[in-house]
């Protein structure tokens, strides 16, 4: 991922929260726990599995990116590593979990795909390499 | 209508001069492969061809039927307000017979014009009922019986300014205006080339332009004469299409040896408002096109679903769905026909198409693989490779895409119509039977995932919200369809 847009992704997470949707004000703080996450993750996944069309791909693989930086606000930038502050409560995580996340965080890549159905042209979406993805889904239990 | 009369007429119009044209060598002419499979020129509307839209109708008048055709045969009329059929509101009552009573029965009220002698109903002009510029065209018989030639001033409209004249096939307009079926390539209009940019949605899908009817795709050459070949190079894809092409011309210093030429300037064509003039050869030779695709001119009668490419007007559907409004609703959010999605690396694929259809689907494989070189293309699409366009319409073509599309939207509807709307507690129905065949079409069948992602992690597009774009796409196409109002 190119450093701008490692910046502008962050810096569109560190907005104030004022700044932000409702909606995705309501999904950061709706977070309780990793494992919460990881169940959702895993939702995501075995869904796109079934998906017969791009934008159903494109939008799950949005989701699973959105919410790993979900995420990472709640454990204090941990995941992303380039800000922190951002959250009253920090989630505790594990060592295994962060390195998952890391690891999802990875390989979520920028694109301008059906940039349509999104507010701005580039947009990040989970698409793993065959490797990456073997590993997160055994460790998230993905159904084949 | 010979091809001088219409350059007399300025249809034909010869961009910068023509300084490539050689009419009249002797040189054999070289025919150029034409690709045929993109697009069905035979509809091409004609308000997209510029200078045919552009083009007084009065011009046609001597040598047409034109003024004896009744506005009700215009095939593709959009029903539009009274008001668009230019000059119809400056027409007396009484000079369309039965419109009084007509009028009459649907409650207007019509004003008289003060005369000596009283009250004179008879002079009162359609632009003076009131309300009546915005009533559409069907509720009134009387006037769709008119011909064209009873419109007032007609001489001096375009094509462009008639409702149902405009949104004709190119093929078909002179079918319309004699009533004899006349294909269009057959020298008609053998010198026209258009550039046309076919656009879906805010993006561009594809970017053509048209010779003669037939696609030009970039990188393809069109034969002057043998001596004399324009190369089109670059469409952009901003508005209007910009079309730049070269020139080379074949110099042979020697006896049996010849090359062509470095590229030479050519004219940059801007859509819709440039034609570039290709003569037909010795002894008036034009190429031998495939025969063009009859246009079906009972278009709203419903077609065999899963059958037949969807078509500009076609009302026709399942479960009481507008395929044609339907199709163009999901082709907003997806894609274009030459559309080629990002690589999947997770499952080794690419979205295709207008649809945006996976490539590992087991369906889209089955079409594409109908196709001469569709397995060739499947190994390219599944190593990762990224075709081109030209390639996808080449091995899953629009009516491959259009074809599959319906079959499955039927399949969809039918599932969907099956479940339960959780928010009635009835089978979907209605619009919200549309929101959820989209739903079906996004995410998959799974009743797990109805209204999925209302209001939870899926991110800014969900189930939930695809089906509300798609069901508000739907609503916008629908309306141009005449179907909507009948």
């Amino acid at each position: 991922m190119s450093l701008w847009l490692r910046w502008s992704l962050c810096f569109a997470l560190l907005l104030p929260v004022q700044a932000q949707s409702r909606d995705l004000q309501t999904q950061v703080e709706g977070i309780r726990s990793v494992s919460q996450v990881k169940g959702q993750l895993k939702g995501l996944l075995e869904s796109q599995k079934e998906c017969g069309v791009g934008i159903c791909v494109d939008a799950l693989s949005t989701g699973v990116c959105d919410l790993v930086g979900a995420l990472d606000i709640r454990v204090d930038g941990k995941i992303i590593g380039e800000a922190s502050g951002f959250t009253d409560k920090v989630l505790p995580i594990t060592a295994p979990d962060l390195k998952l996340m890391k690891l999802i965080w990875s390989q979520c890549k920028p694109t301008n795909y059906l940039y349509t159905n999104y507010p701005s042209v580039v947009h990040v979406g989970y698409n793993p390499s065959a490797k990456a993805a073997a590993t997160v889904d055994k460790a998230l239990k993905v159904a084949p | 209508m010979r091809r001088r009369d219409l350059m007399r007429q300025g249809i034909a119009a010869c961009a910068c001069g023509c300084a490539g044209s050689t009419q009249g060598q002797t040189l054999p002419l070289v025919v150029p492969n034409f690709t045929w499979d993109y697009y069905d020129p035979s509809n091409i509307l004609i308000q997209e061809t510029a200078y045919l839209a552009e083009m007084s109708l009065d011009g046609l008048l001597p040598n047409s039927n034109l003024p004896l055709l009744p506005i009700a045969q215009l095939n593709n009329i959009d029903w539009y307000a009274t008001q668009d059929i230019p000059s119809l509101m400056m027409m007396q009552i009484d000079q369309v017979p039965g419109l009084e009573t007509e009028l009459t029965n649907l409650g207007y009220t019509i004003p008289c014009v003060t005369t000596r002698y009283g009250c004179d109903y008879t002079l009162t002009t359609l632009g003076q009922v009131e309300g009546l510029n915005w009533d559409y065209l069907y509720k009134f018989p009387s006037v769709l019986n008119l011909t064209l030639g009873e419109l007032p001033s007609l001489a001096g409209l375009t094509f462009a300014m008639m409702p149902g004249l405009g949104t004709l096939p190119f093929s078909q307009i002179f079918q319309s205006l004699t009533g004899i079926p006349l294909p269009l390539f057959v020298g008609l209009f053998p010198s026209m080339v258009e550039v046309v940019a076919r656009r879906v949605q805010r993006g561009d899908a594809a970017i053509f332009a048209i010779d003669r009817g037939h696609p030009w795709h970039t990188g393809e050459y069109r034969y002057l004469n043998s001596n004399m070949r324009v190369k089109l190079d670059t469409i952009t894809t901003e508005v209007p299409g910009t079309a730049t092409f070269h020139l080379e011309i074949l110099i042979c210093p020697f006896p049996g040896i010849c090359f062509w030429s470095p590229p030479l300037p050519w004219p940059t064509a801007y859509e819709q408002s440039y034609a570039l003039y290709i003569p037909p050869g010795i002894n008036n030779f034009i190429p031998v096109y495939p025969p063009p695709v009859v246009y079906n001119p009972n278009r709203n009668i419903p077609a065999n679903p899963g059958n037949n490419p969807l078509d500009p007007g076609d009302c026709s559907g399942c479960y009481g769905v507008a395929m044609q409004a339907y199709a163009t609703a999901i082709s907003q959010i997806e894609g274009g026909y030459a559309s080629v999605g990002i690589w999947i690396a997770r499952y080794r694929t690419r979205p295709l198409g207008r649809y945006q259809y996976l490539g590992s689907r087991s369906d889209v494989r089955a079409v594409i693989l109908q196709n001469p070189g569709g397995a060739a293309f499947l190994a390219k699409v599944d190593s990762g490779v990224r075709p081109s366009g030209q390639e996808v319409l080449k091995n899953f073509t629009p009516a491959q895409q259009d074809s599959l599309f319906r079959t499955d939207t039927c399949n969809n509807l039918k599932i969907a119509s099956g479940q339960i709307d959780p928010t009635t507690g009835q089978p979907f129905t209605g619009d919200r039977l549309i929101e959820r065949a989209a739903q079906i079409h996004f995410s998959g069948p799974s009743r797990a995932r109805i209204d999925w992602g209302r209001s939870d992690d899926l991110g800014r597009l969900s189930v939930y919200g695809y089906g509300k774009t798609a069901l508000a796409n739907y609503k916008r196409a629908l309306a141009k369809l005449s179907c909507s109002r009948t």
